[in-house]
């Protein structure tokens, strides 16, 4: 593989879909630029941002004049691209179970905790913000999902049903998750993979917020082979670099976590 | 030998189908009862992924040790495992484009298509056709693949829902020429026939044959890349012996 030049990846803080590649880039062992985006100041609508990615969605990556979004798609790139220890297990079975896996990460387990925590802290922490401006800011989200998405989540327009809903679901992808964990290390077998990287973005949180989020989902009795396998991820170096780019706090102190020790 | 398992010859049963056939590769089908689903599926307990499949409940792909499901997917294993004649591009960026088309496809397109078939296949249908079917009582399916099958079941779909499936369904047509524009064609991706043009294929057919009731005015560079497509001998060996047809598919995007 020819030499490459440095990715310019645009992000937020170092979790959900922003930690995906960012992790997988550290992970590979590639130096990138990074732009942090601030979205809760809705930088990612921004003309400037805009100007980068038109669909106003972050991450985004660029890299040799091509413009890239879809977090998971961008972490499969990276494996792809660059040099350095292999992402994607060689088996086609076993590549075929982490891409399964990441699709229901991607598009069920992940949408569901999320809409539940951008109900309690996202919407509440932006709804401070002048309305009109709000409202300005609203109408110029490019993409027309992402605008119902972002007015559901600002003004509170969840409805008890839906959030119930996506709580229930929550509950059920946990437990499934700890039913798949059976026997091996990682979710795919015995080999790390991308699929690692893109549920610890979305699993690491839960243990956290059981109770702010009264989704007991994740925790040491209920899920102990999920917990174990989180102190395994923690453990990793690249949680660490990854992390310092955080620009508020993650709140959660790795070295505990990757030296937790079960009852 | 690879075995393909169907209920009814969904777009994504097709997908595996068309890519299967144009790799040359044998295989048997299995077909199963829509109305015994969830019995059919206690075949493929012995792993986690077919009862909670996020696409519905089939194709599942059987080769030798492996149960695939989710169509994409299985297109994109039967690439990584026979890899000859390529049906993805060669090079990273090439593969991203593949990804997050399929992204797309199966998050945007699948459900609006599902929608308005399932809606014009089961809306009409004599009340004994939509009796009772074991999978609304099949605890072992997931809760909201049971409720997906009871709303297919009550009746049409509703106005709210019908207007979202066509907006989705305008968005794929103009996805589908401005990848033909970026790309400079013929295929989708470019010069290279592959997956992104089985997997946009399977949905385009029933709009282009105005077979969901709905009228769209497809462009004339989609119109051709369609023709272009339904002519490869593969194709049309395949479509020759199948009708399609659908069942309840992927949800609509909680998030909007």
């Amino acid at each position: 593989m020819k030499m490459t030049e440095k990715p310019v990846l645009y992000h937020w803080e170092p979790n959900a879909n922003s930690g995906k590649p960012m992790l997988a880039l550290a992970e590979k062992g590639v130096e990138f630029t990074s732009v942090y985006i601030d979205m809760l100041e809705f930088d990612q609508h921004k003309p400037e941002y805009l100007a980068i990615n038109p669909m106003g969605t972050i991450p985004a990556m660029t890299h040799e004049g091509h413009l890239l979004n879809e977090s998971t798609a961008i972490m499969e790139y990276v494996d792809a691209r660059f040099e350095g220890p292999s992402l994607r297990p060689s088996d086609p079975a076993e590549r075929w179970k982490m891409r399964w896996w990441m699709k229901y990460c991607d598009q069920y387990y992940a949408p569901c905790a999320s809409m539940v925590a951008w109900d309690l802290f996202t919407g509440p922490r932006v709804r401070d913000k002048d309305p009109e401006e709000l409202k300005a800011r609203i109408d110029a989200i490019p993409l027309e999902e992402r605008r119902i998405a972002w007015r559901k989540a600002i003004y509170g327009l969840f409805s008890e049903e839906e959030l119930a809903e996506s709580r229930r679901r929550v509950m059920e992808a946990s437990a499934l998750f700890e039913a798949n964990l059976e026997g091996h290390d990682w979710i795919v077998g015995n080999t790390f993979s991308l699929a690692d990287i893109n549920a610890f973005n979305l699993v690491y949180i839960l243990p956290h917020m059981a109770e702010t989020m009264k989704l007991p989902s994740v925790d040491p009795v209920r899920t102990p082979r999920t917990m174990e396998w989180l102190r395994r991820m923690y453990q990793r170096p690249s949680i660490k670099t990854i992390w310092a780019l955080s620009r508020g706090s993650m709140g959660i102190d790795i070295d505990a976590e990757a030296n937790r020790e079960f009852a | 030998m690879k075995t393909l398992h169907i209920a009814d010859w969904t777009p994504q049963a097709l997908s595996v189908a068309l890519t299967l056939a144009e790799k040359g590769l044998p295989f048997e089908v299995e077909h199963h009862d829509w109305r015994a689903l969830a019995q059919a599926l206690e075949g493929f307990t012995a792993t986690l992924e077919p009862g909670n499949t996020l696409e519905g409940e089939f194709p599942l792909l059987v080769d030798g040790d492996a149960t695939l499901c989710d169509s994409h997917f299985i297109l994109e294993y039967l690439d990584d495992a026979c890899p000859e004649p390529a049906l993805r591009p060669d090079d990273a960026y090439g593969q991203w484009r593949l990804q997050a088309l399929a992204r797309f496809l199966g998050e945007r397109v699948a459900p609006a298509i599902a929608s308005l078939g399932v809606s014009r296949r089961f809306a009409d249908a004599p009340a004994t056709t939509r009796e009772e079917p074991d999978m609304l009582r099949a605890t072992s399916l997931p809760r909201e693949r049971r409720d997906a099958w009871a709303a297919a079941l009550a009746g049409p779909i509703s106005p709210h829902l019908r207007d979202e499936s066509q907006r989705k369904i305008g968005l794929f047509l103009e996805r589908i020429e401005s990848e033909l524009d970026t790309s400079g064609g013929p295929w989708l991706l470019g010069t290279r026939f592959t997956l992104s043009d089985i997997a946009a294929f399977v949905l385009a057919k029933p709009v282009f044959e105005a077979s969901l009731g709905v009228d769209f005015a497809p462009g004339a560079r989609a119109a051709r890349w369609f023709e272009q497509v339904a002519g490869r001998a593969a194709v049309a060996s395949v479509l020759a012996d199948q009708t399609m047809a659908f069942l309840p598919g992927p949800e609509h995007a909680r998030w909007g």
